[in-house]
């Protein structure tokens, strides 16, 4: 365009001129561009397959084994590529602050209204039976440490099964309250088979207890020797 | 003079400029005028932001200029505002002139540019108001972003109508970046919104999504707007062919298929699963293929006309830009690499590159852009030669300032930062001069921006006198000397 043609700065001076001079700048251009057709050298092609031969090894090297929780992009010796799972008294600590409200931190309650959890047989009993409470919920009267309730608490199923292990691994272990960790199979498996029901009163939630596990992967007798499983890190 | 051979002009080639430009003038114009005074906005705002972080007490005692919220607003003005803008006036002017048709929906789109505008006065208020949305890139509130939706979707269809009723036989590639902006811009703006602010994802996926876009809205939008301009001003103002059609096809089919990739590398040392890191690392190494191919192409065509750059003002603007592109390309796929991480992640490195790209590459093909399209909308030249030099190199030193204090600090600071012996206080107290300067750099550029502006306003006002021919670098123009001439004329004219 003009910006060429224009090399040399005549004037100076403006020139006055009252009638635009139509048109000028798009008259003045260059042709529309268009493309030359200079060959692409076939080194410069191999030299690019190079780079993308390049890029797949490093890929493949640092790709952090491909897992969703490969954290580390190279094993490191001694460390497990993954993170270790999640001690579940610190999730059931985070957890538990849900329950807080009427358990109270102390895990006593609150007299006549929201039962115990330290030193409730509930909570030290039958871990079928505490998974089934928690995720069900519980309505009407009960009988907990010897003093009766009458009341209801909501049903916890939408929290996931790592979470519900943890909290009721947290509170057999808090305020005194020593009993075993509840595997998170267990929940897995209580939820299948409370699928569908409503929730709990007293007489139902004993007779259930007094049933055998539908399936044999539940085991209805704890068996201490368990040890939650790994959460997976989310 | 130049030995250069004027290609024939081809009347009728001529003929449908005149059309064309005469059709898109009062869009193109809305779109970059208003473009600019979001940077003089950004601009400010990036000033401000700039002051706080070495004088924290500088208008301390204002909620809603509170760091964290101006420059939410620098940011979100200048790509929206700025770019936004610039380069959807740059896409239908370009397109326009590539098909030969006139520019359809001028109505539609003049309407969009208003929204537009009003979607983000309304976005950036909300932000200052404290109702940012805390997603990088995505602050403004949800309720405006409707108003920035829309009018781009009027661009989109204007872009596809203008393509499918073409009367040139022969796609250029100017026009196959432009084509692949209209379709990827929508589809991320849509993905990344639903994936962050509205909620379909959340966690670590968020982060993913939330910088997967952040990097793409400069790598699938800013840039590709800023290749089209580069590809079309270069041959245009020399009068050459672009050297080579097939590095253009490579050049863009890598761009395409690599850049996508390479978001992730934000994220580096976050608790992410590694492969997607690696992923960012890679995709980011892999955009040396489209860097070079594209730069080959660019200084290819260039070879024997760089004289020319001694007075083109678009020329200048244009090839400093397609330069920058190759330079802070290069410097960003190295930053991408875990071992360069080590060091300036979370570092003011990072900002200066930033603004290497911003407003090393992308801003100065959106002027030279400017500079060569106002004089034939307008039919007027640009009044002040002195003001475009000032504007150059305030824009060169002003960016060159800027952008090595800050990789320089961050250097710097990263090699502290990883020795612990360092007390963290007296790593900061090592930034604060390179902070300072970098207020020097952002006080330059406003300069340079300020300039323009002057000149883009006499442009579109109309004058009784102009200049005849093209205002080139190394005239003594000034518009006062016009200004002189009118009253003169009047004068003389009531005697
Ligand atoms: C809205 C208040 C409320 C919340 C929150 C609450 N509970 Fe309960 N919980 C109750 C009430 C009320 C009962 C007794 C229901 C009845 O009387 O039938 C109960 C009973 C129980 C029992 C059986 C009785 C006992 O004391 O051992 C357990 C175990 C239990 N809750 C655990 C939890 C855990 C774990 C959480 C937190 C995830 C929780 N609760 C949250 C109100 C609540
Ligand atoms: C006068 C000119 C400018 C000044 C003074 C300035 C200043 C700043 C400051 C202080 C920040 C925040 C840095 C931090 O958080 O540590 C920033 C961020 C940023 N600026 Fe600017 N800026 C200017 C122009 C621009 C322009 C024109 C663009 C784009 C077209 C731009 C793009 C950005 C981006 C993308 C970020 C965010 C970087 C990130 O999060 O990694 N800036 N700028």
């Amino acid at each position: 365009m003009s910006d060429t043609t224009q090399q040399n700065p005549e004037e100076q001076q403006p020139q006055a001129d009252p009638v635009f001079t139509l048109h000028m700048a798009a008259m003045r251009e260059m042709q529309e561009p268009r493309d030359g057709i200079a060959p692409t050298p076939v080194s410069y092609i191999i030299c690019c397959f190079l780079a993308l031969l390049a890029g797949g090894w490093y890929m493949g090297y640092y790709g952090g084994e491909w897992t969703a929780n490969g954290l580390s992009e190279r094993p490191i010796a001694g460390i497990p590529p993954t993170a270790p799972p999640q001690d579940p008294m610190v999730l059931g600590k985070e957890v538990f602050g849900a329950c807080i409200q009427c358990h109270q931190e102390s895990g006593l309650g609150v007299a006549g209204t929201y039962p115990p959890l330290a030193r409730s047989e509930y909570v030290l009993g039958d871990k079928r039976r505490l998974v089934a409470i928690l995720l069900k919920g519980i309505n009407g009267e009960l009988v907990v440490d010897g003093k009766v309730y009458n009341s209801q608490m909501p049903a916890w199923e939408i929290r996931e099964d790592e979470e519900i292990a943890a909290v009721l691994t947290y509170i057999r272990a808090s305020w005194g309250n020593k009993a075993d960790p509840v595997p998170i199979s267990l929940v897995t498996a209580v939820r299948k088979e409370t699928a569908g029901k409503g929730e709990w009163r007293s007489a139902a939630l004993d007779e259930f207890a007094a049933t055998a596990p539908a399936a044999p992967a539940a085991p209805a007798t704890p068996a201490a020797t368990e040890t939650p499983a790994a959460a997976p890190v989310k | 003079m130049i030995a250069q051979p004027i290609p024939p002009v081809v009347i009728p080639e001529v003929e449908a400029r005149i059309e064309v430009d005469g059709s898109s003038r009062p869009v193109i114009v809305l779109y970059w005028g208003t473009s600019l005074i979001w940077l003089t906005i950004a601009s400010i705002a990036g000033l401000i932001s700039s002051i706080k972080l070495h004088s924290p007490e500088f208008l301390g005692g204002m909620e809603w200029l509170t760091f964290g919220r101006i420059r939410a607003v620098h940011w979100d003005t200048a790509i929206y505002g700025f770019g936004g803008l610039a380069a959807s006036g740059t896409l239908l002017w370009l397109q326009a002139r590539l098909c030969q048709v006139r520019l359809p929906y001028r109505n539609l789109l003049l309407v969009g540019g208003v929204v537009f505008n009003i979607g983000l006065v309304l976005g950036t208020a909300g932000v200052l108001m404290g109702q940012s949305t805390g997603v990088e890139t995505l602050e403004f509130p949800l309720w405006a972003m409707p108003l920035l939706v829309v009018p781009y979707v009027f661009i989109v269809i204007a872009n596809f109508t203008m393509y499918f009723k073409k009367v040139t036989k022969h796609t250029y590639v100017s026009q196959w970046y432009l084509m692949a902006v209209t379709v990827w811009f929508p589809i991320l703006v849509l993905s990344a919104e639903a994936c962050t602010n509205l909620g379909a994802v959340d966690g670590v996926a968020q982060a993913i999504a939330n910088w997967w876009y952040g990097h793409n809205v400069v790598g699938l939008f800013a840039t590709p707007t800023g290749i089209a301009a580069a590809y079309y001003l270069i041959p245009k103002v020399i009068g050459k062919p672009i050297h080579s059609y097939h590095l253009s096809l490579l050049g863009f089919w890598s761009n395409a298929i690599f850049y996508n990739w390479a978001g992730t590398h934000h994220l580096t040392g976050g608790p992410l699963p590694a492969w997607t890191i690696t992923l960012g690392v890679v995709g980011s190494l892999m955009m040396f293929i489209p860097v070079i191919t594209i730069g080959i192409n660019h200084h290819m065509t260039m070879l024997g006309s760089f004289h020319l750059l001694k007075t083109s003002p678009t020329l200048r603007f244009a090839v400093m830009g397609s330069m920058i592109y190759t330079l802070s390309s290069f410097q960003g796929s190295l930053e991408a690499l875990r071992s360069h991480q080590e060091v300036t992640h979370f570092t003011h490195y990072t900002i200066g590159h930033v603004h290497f790209g911003m407003y090393g590459f992308f801003a100065p093909l959106m002027f030279a852009m400017m500079y060569y399209g106002m004089p034939r909308l307008m039919d007027q030249e640009w009044s002040s030669a002195r003001l475009i030099r000032i504007h150059f190199w305030c824009t060169v030193v002003g960016m060159l300032i800027y952008v090595t204090a800050m990789c320089y600090a961050g250097i710097r600071q990263g090699l502290m930062m990883n020795d612990p012996s360092i007390p963290f206080l007296n790593i900061v107290r090592f930034t604060i001069p390179y902070l300072a300067l970098r207020t020097l750099g952002g006080l330059i550029l406003l300069t340079g921006t300020i300039a323009f502006l002057i000149n883009f306003v006499r442009i579109i006002t109309p004058h009784k006198y102009t200049w005849k021919t093209p205002t080139m670098l190394d005239t003594e123009r000034d518009w006062k000397k016009l200004v002189e001439l009118e009253k003169q004329s009047e004068n003389g004219g009531t005697k």
